[in-house]
Order: structure tokens, then sequence, then C-alpha cells
């Protein structure tokens, strides 16, 4: 995490103007408008066939001509009806010319009649007054199958009597026929109502692709939702960064496609402006306050040297004054180590301002940081007096570009830092030298009470200082140089205590 | 030019647009318009009973050789006939309606006719000649059309001779059969049978000359043609 730096002196972002809900963004649109036409597209030509279809089965199965021809079929069994009809009386009637008169070659001659005539099942001789002389019946199932129905065929005898005689027909004609007629009924109803069928049919398959295009719309409406939902929440950052709020980040969900790499890059790319932002919003704000420091120095600085001065003459002017009053003598000597305390005070804090308004600028030069710590170390032996140092440094050589002079005041200052902190103990300093995320990170933390997270932010302001008798400028100088050198600097918590700043910049030959 | 922004709405009309091109695909097969024929003259006996008026038509220029044919096909054929009174611009509503259901058999070549009329006992007559079946067609037995005092003063009848009317019988078995094409149940079958609708009747018009309501007020009969 970035330590948040100051509030920058520009308005406050204005509020982005919201963006349309994703459901009617255009690109929705856009996108569910496409599926519906690559789901409707293919169903016209289908329309158009199945109304041909439709067209062409009502021409077969529903034309007139088929309806009508089936209407004549029965006709046909008529005609057949009326042929066995005919058939089977000329059958009676030569069996009742071969009848014998003998009444007892009757039974005989119908025996072999109804063994021998097709489809006789049954004869009878009657005589004039009705009664019976004579019968016959053909067993049960002999030629025919599936049952059969009774044909009667009726001769008058010359000379009275009749000859019944029953021959059968198929009653799978009769079947057959029930059948046809049924058929040929449902033909014409349906061709009755053949303009209907094809509306109906037709209907039906609009009603089909109108829930395919439904389902399409529904379809890609959730398939959208989805793209477009991330892809708003982009656009709605993109119009808050628009409008100067550089803390609008997006979530990159999504399972690392282009829409998430977009916003990765997005944020990124906020990221980067937001820092670059904040450091010119410090340094602008440090040049003034360093102008503040130059006239503050001047100001002070030129009534010191006359108040001195006159003090001195006040002095020197009792001393050759012999038998003056000694307790005037007292007070005088008081006052004149007072006020040269307060101008020494003075002079030191000209001297911090003068040195605060003069920084100069960065001349960075290719070094690398762990042997400029070491030298650091090296050559600071006043720090080994009062402080325990450890230095860890990286395997392999960091190259950056850094003024060796300005940073190592950065050091002085952080290290005179936490050796304050550590009050009249000694003080453990821990400087550190590493590479994280192609950054070269200079880190010197302390065993010392470490600063309240509340401060933290504010550290880094000029003038603000915890000490006593602190000027508040150190810190203030750190940043600056560090920013000066394209780096950021932070305040942390020491893992077990203590204040950790952490220094980063970037390596040199790097991006 | 500024495109117009898509939104829902343009989308629902989209879909309506499909669904629009889609009937207007299926219009073409949509029930054609009635044809406007003019009504062939009628003759018709009418009457005036206990203050309604009971009217005789005679059909017999319809009941020819051609219905003949049809009749005696073999096939169960229904011959509506409906007669009503309507006022002198054709106006009128409704009418009685009689069936006579004709069935041929071809096995016994007899005619059975079943007269169906609302409101009546079905009849029914088995008659083996044609001339018995056309007698019945032809000269109906004479039709109620309701109180004297509800005609209008000037009055023509209709009759309207519809041969095998789409009955809803009918319409059901069609529709059973398209929900059941091939013994199974079939979706699409079921939604074209829910689509189907009953054809415009596709009737043969006769009508008299004007009547005058008053001449049947006492009892008096009248011929018209």
């Amino acid at each position: 995490m970035i330590t948040p730096l100051a509030t920058p002196a520009a308005t406050p972002p204005a509020p982005a103007p919201p963006g349309p809900p994703p459901w009617r963004s255009r690109f929705s649109m856009k996108l569910v408008g496409a599926l519906l036409l690559a789901a409707t597209l293919p169903l016209v030509p289908a329309l158009l066939l199945a109304n041909w279809l439709a067209d062409s089965n009502a021409g077969v199965w529903l034309a007139p001509r088929v309806a009508e021809r089936l209407s004549e079929v029965p006709g046909t069994y008529q005609e057949l009806f009326r042929a066995r009809k005919a058939l089977y009386a000329e059958r009676a009637l030569s069996l009742a010319r071969g009848l014998p008169h003998r009444a007892a070659a009757q039974a005989a001659y119908l025996e072999r009649a109804v063994a021998t005539v097709p489809r006789l099942q049954h004869a009878e001789l009657l005589a004039a007054d009705g009664r019976l002389l004579a019968e016959a019946e053909r067993p049960r199932g002999r030629d025919e199958e599936g049952g059969w129905r009774p044909v009667p065929a009726e001769v008058s005898l010359p000379g009275g009597g009749t000859l019944r005689a029953t021959f059968s027909i198929e009653a799978a004609l009769f079947a057959e026929l029930d059948e046809t007629r049924e058929l040929a009924e449902t033909a014409r109803d349906m061709d009755r109502a053949r303009g209907e069928l094809r509306r109906s049919i037709l209907l039906v398959f609009a009603a089909m692709v109108s829930v395919a295009a439904l389902l399409a719309v529904l379809i890609g409406h959730l398939m959208a939702r989805r793209t477009v939902a991330r892809l708003t929440r982009l656009a709605e950052a993109h119009r808050r960064v628009a409008a100067g709020d550089l803390s609008a980040r997006v979530e990159p969900a999504g399972g690392g496609d282009e829409v998430a790499a977009l916003s990765e890059g997005f944020n990124v790319m906020v990221e980067e402006v937001r820092q670059g932002r904040d450091r010119i919003v410090y340094l602008e704000k440090i040049s003034g306050w360093q102008d503040v420091a130059r006239r503050l120095a001047h100001e002070i600085k030129n009534p010191l040297t006359p108040i001195q001065l006159a003090f001195q003459q006040l002095e020197a002017r009792w001393r050759a004054t012999p038998g003056g009053d000694q307790t005037f003598g007292r007070l005088l000597g008081e006052a004149g180590e007072i006020v040269r305390q307060e101008v020494a005070t003075l002079q030191r804090l000209v001297e911090e301002f003068s040195a605060f308004a003069r920084l100069p600028d960065v001349a960075p030069a290719p070094a690398d940081l762990g042997d400029f710590v070491t030298e650091f170390v090296r050559t600071s032996p006043q720090l080994g007096d009062r402080a325990e140092v450890t230095v860890t440094l990286a395997a392999d050589r960091i190259p950056v570009a850094l003024d060796a002079a300005l940073m190592r005041r950065v050091l002085v200052n952080l290290t005179e830092n936490a050796v304050q902190a550590a009050g009249p103990a000694r003080a453990h300093l821990h400087l550190g030298v590493a590479r994280a995320r192609e950054r070269a990170v200079l880190t010197v933390s302390d065993e010392g009470p470490g600063v309240e997270p509340a401060l933290r932010p504010r550290v880094f302001d000029p003038y603000f200082t915890t000490k006593g008798d602190g000027t508040g400028l150190g810190l203030a100088i750190v940043k600056k140089i560090v920013l000066q050198h394209g780096g950021e600097v932070e305040l942390g918590a020491r893992p077990g205590g203590g204040a950790c700043f952490t220094i980063s910049l970037p390596l040199a030959g790097g991006p | 030019m500024r495109r117009a922004a898509a939104n829902p709405a343009a989308l629902t009309h989209a879909a309506a647009a499909c669904l629009v091109a889609a009937t207007l695909v299926a219009n073409p097969i949509s029930a054609p318009a009635l044809a406007s024929v003019d009504p062939a003259p009628l003759r018709v006996d009418c009457r005036g009973e206990a203050g309604r008026l009971l009217a005789t038509v005679d059909l017999g220029p319809a009941v020819d050789a051609g219905l003949e044919r049809k009749l005696g096909n073999g096939l169960a054929s229904t011959v509506r006939l409906t007669v009503a009174a309507l006022d002198p611009s054709g106006a009128g509503a409704g009418g009685v309606e009689r069936d006579f259901d004709v069935r041929f058999d071809v096995w016994t070549e007899t005619f059975t006719v079943t007269i169906r009329e609302p409101g009546a006992a079905a009849s029914s007559r088995t008659v083996s000649d044609w001339a018995t079946v056309r007698r019945l067609l032809a000269t109906p037995a004479p039709f109620d059309l309701g109180p004297l005092a509800a005609l209008p003063e000037r009055f023509t009848v209709e009759a309207r001779l519809e041969l095998d009317p789409v009955t809803g019988l009918q319409l059901g078995r069609t529709r059973e059969r398209l929900a059941h094409p091939a013994g199974g149940r079939s979706l699409l079958g079921s939604l074209a049978a829910f689509l189907l609708r009953a054809p415009p009747p596709d009737a043969e018009r006769y009508r008299s000359t004007l009547l005058t309501r008053s001449d049947f007020a006492g009892g008096a009969a009248s011929r018209a043609r």
C-alpha cells in the first residue's frame, strides 16, 4: 500500500456523469441485436421454406382432386357389390335350373352345391306353402377367412316353391369401405379447411421463429450483461478519472480475458498518473515552503548580529566602569548568557532554514545502491558511536542513478531521526538494500517507539514535528530529494516494533 | 448525422416486426373473403299463424343433379339450410338452421336422411330413391321465422344452403388428426390444432322478393318469388 500523500490543492473532482445502466447500454444493445440477427436470419429462409412446404403439402395432400377421387371410391365399391349381387343371383338361378325333381335327390343336390359352388354358404328349398323341403350348409371356415357377410339370392321355382341361396361376401370389403369412406370424409373436411390448415401450420412456425428470436434476445442479453457490466464499470471509472477522481479503480475480474487486461492496465495507468500528480503537487508545495524558509532565514538572520553586537557593547561598557552595582552586574551576566543561547538557537534555525531553502537540484550519477549504503556507514563514524547499525545487502548489484551528496543527506536525516527516537538509549539501526518489482528498495528502520498510524501521512509535511526542538524540515527534505530522484518514500511500522522508512528508486537502465 | 441510440423499445419493435413479417408470410393462407355473389331468386310461401311467420321455401333449383351426385357418393354429407327474414337492406340476424344429414349406403343402395334442428328432436328416414330425398330437401317443412311483430314492415326471406359445412365435430376431428398425426402426440401438431379456426361458410344464397308484414297479420298466405 502506498501512503496517501497530501491532498492536492486542486479543486475536488466533480462527480462523473452517471452512465447508462448495463442492461440498456448501447454496447449491450448492439450485442443483443447482433445475436438476434444471427439467430433470426437463418429462420427467415426456414420460414419461407416452411411456407413452401406447407403450400406444396397442401397441394399434394389437400388438393381438391384428392378429396374428389377419394369420394368416388365408395361408388367403386357400389359397383363391386352390384356385380357380386348379380353374380350370386345368376348362380342361384343356375342352381335352380339344375334342381332335380325327385324329392329324395334334392337334399343331396343341395349338399353338393354348397360344397362346389363358390361362395355358396347355405341353400334351402321351400315348398309353395313355405315348408322346408331340403337344406344344406357349408361348414364354416372352409374357404372364407376373416368373416363374411351373407348375400341372399332367391329364385322362385316354376310350379311354386322357392330356392333360397345365401352366398358370402368378404366382410373385409365392408371394413375397407368404412375406412375408405372415413378417409374420404376426412380428406373432404380437410379440403374445406385447407386454407385454415395452412394458416395454422405457418402460424405455428411463425410462433417458433418468434420464440427462437425471443430466446436469442434473452440469451444474448444474459451473455452480454456480464461483459457489458465490466465494460460499463470500466467506462464509469474512465469518466471518474476524466473528472479528476484519481482514486477510481476497476476490479479486473473475468478470468484473465482482454477486458480484465484492460482493467489492470487502466488501474496501473491511473496509479501512475496519481503518483505523478501527487509528486508534482508535493514538490510545488515544498517549493513554496522553501521560499518561506528563505525569507524567514533572511528576516531572522539580519537582526541577530546587531543584537549580539549591542549586547557585547553593553557588557564591555559594564566591565569598563569600575565600582558598579554588583547586583546589576550579575543580572547583566545572566541576561547575556540567555541572549547568546537564544541567538545561537536562532542562528541554528536560520542555518537549517537556509539549508532547506537552498536545496540544490539533483545531479544523478550511476551508482550501486549497496555500495552507496556501505560507503555511508563507513564514512559515518559518529553514527557507530550512537547506534548499533546492521546492514543487509542484496546478493547482486542494484544499479541506480543518484546524487550521492543529496542521498547521503537523506540517510543522515533518517538515521538522525532514528537515533533521536531511541532517546538516551543506544539506538538499533537496520539498513537494508533489495530489489523488488523492478525497483531498488532502501529501508531504514529502528527499534524505537515508531510513529502512530494516524500521524504517518503528515510526517513528510514541512514544519511538522513531534519533537520539542525539531524544525520539522528533516523528513520534508528527505521526501523532496527522493521525489527528485523519481522515487517514493513511505513510513511504515517495523515488524517487532519501531519505524521503517522505505525508499524505492527506479533501477538505472530499467523501464 | 447522429444515430439514434438503441433502446429496449427499439428491440421490442424489431421483435414485433419479425412477428409481423412472419404473419405476413402466413397471411396468404388467411381466410378468403366471402364471395359477394348476388343471391339467386327464391320462391317462398309465407303465412301468419298465431302471430308468427311460417315460411316454406322452394329450393328445387338448388337440389340438382350435381347435388344428387355429391349426396349419393357413399359419404356422409350434411346439407345445412338456414332461412332468415331480412330487412330490405339485407340486414338481419340469425335465422332458423336445419341440418339434413344424408348418407347413401352403397351396399343396400338406400339413402338415410336425418333431419336435425335446434330445439326439435331429430328425425330419420331411410328411403331407396333420390326423388324422395330431393323432395325432402327441395321443399322442407315450414320454417318458423318468429313473431310477426318482430319483423320489419317490409322484408325478404333468404335461404342459405351449405353443403358439408365444417361443423364443430369435424373441426375437432381435424384438430385431433393434426395433434396425433401418426398415432403419437405431436407438439407442433397440437399447436397447429390449437390455432386452427373454422373456415368461413361457403353457402349458396337464395332470396325472395320484398314482402310486407301486414299482409300476414290475419293469417294470410302469400307467395313471393
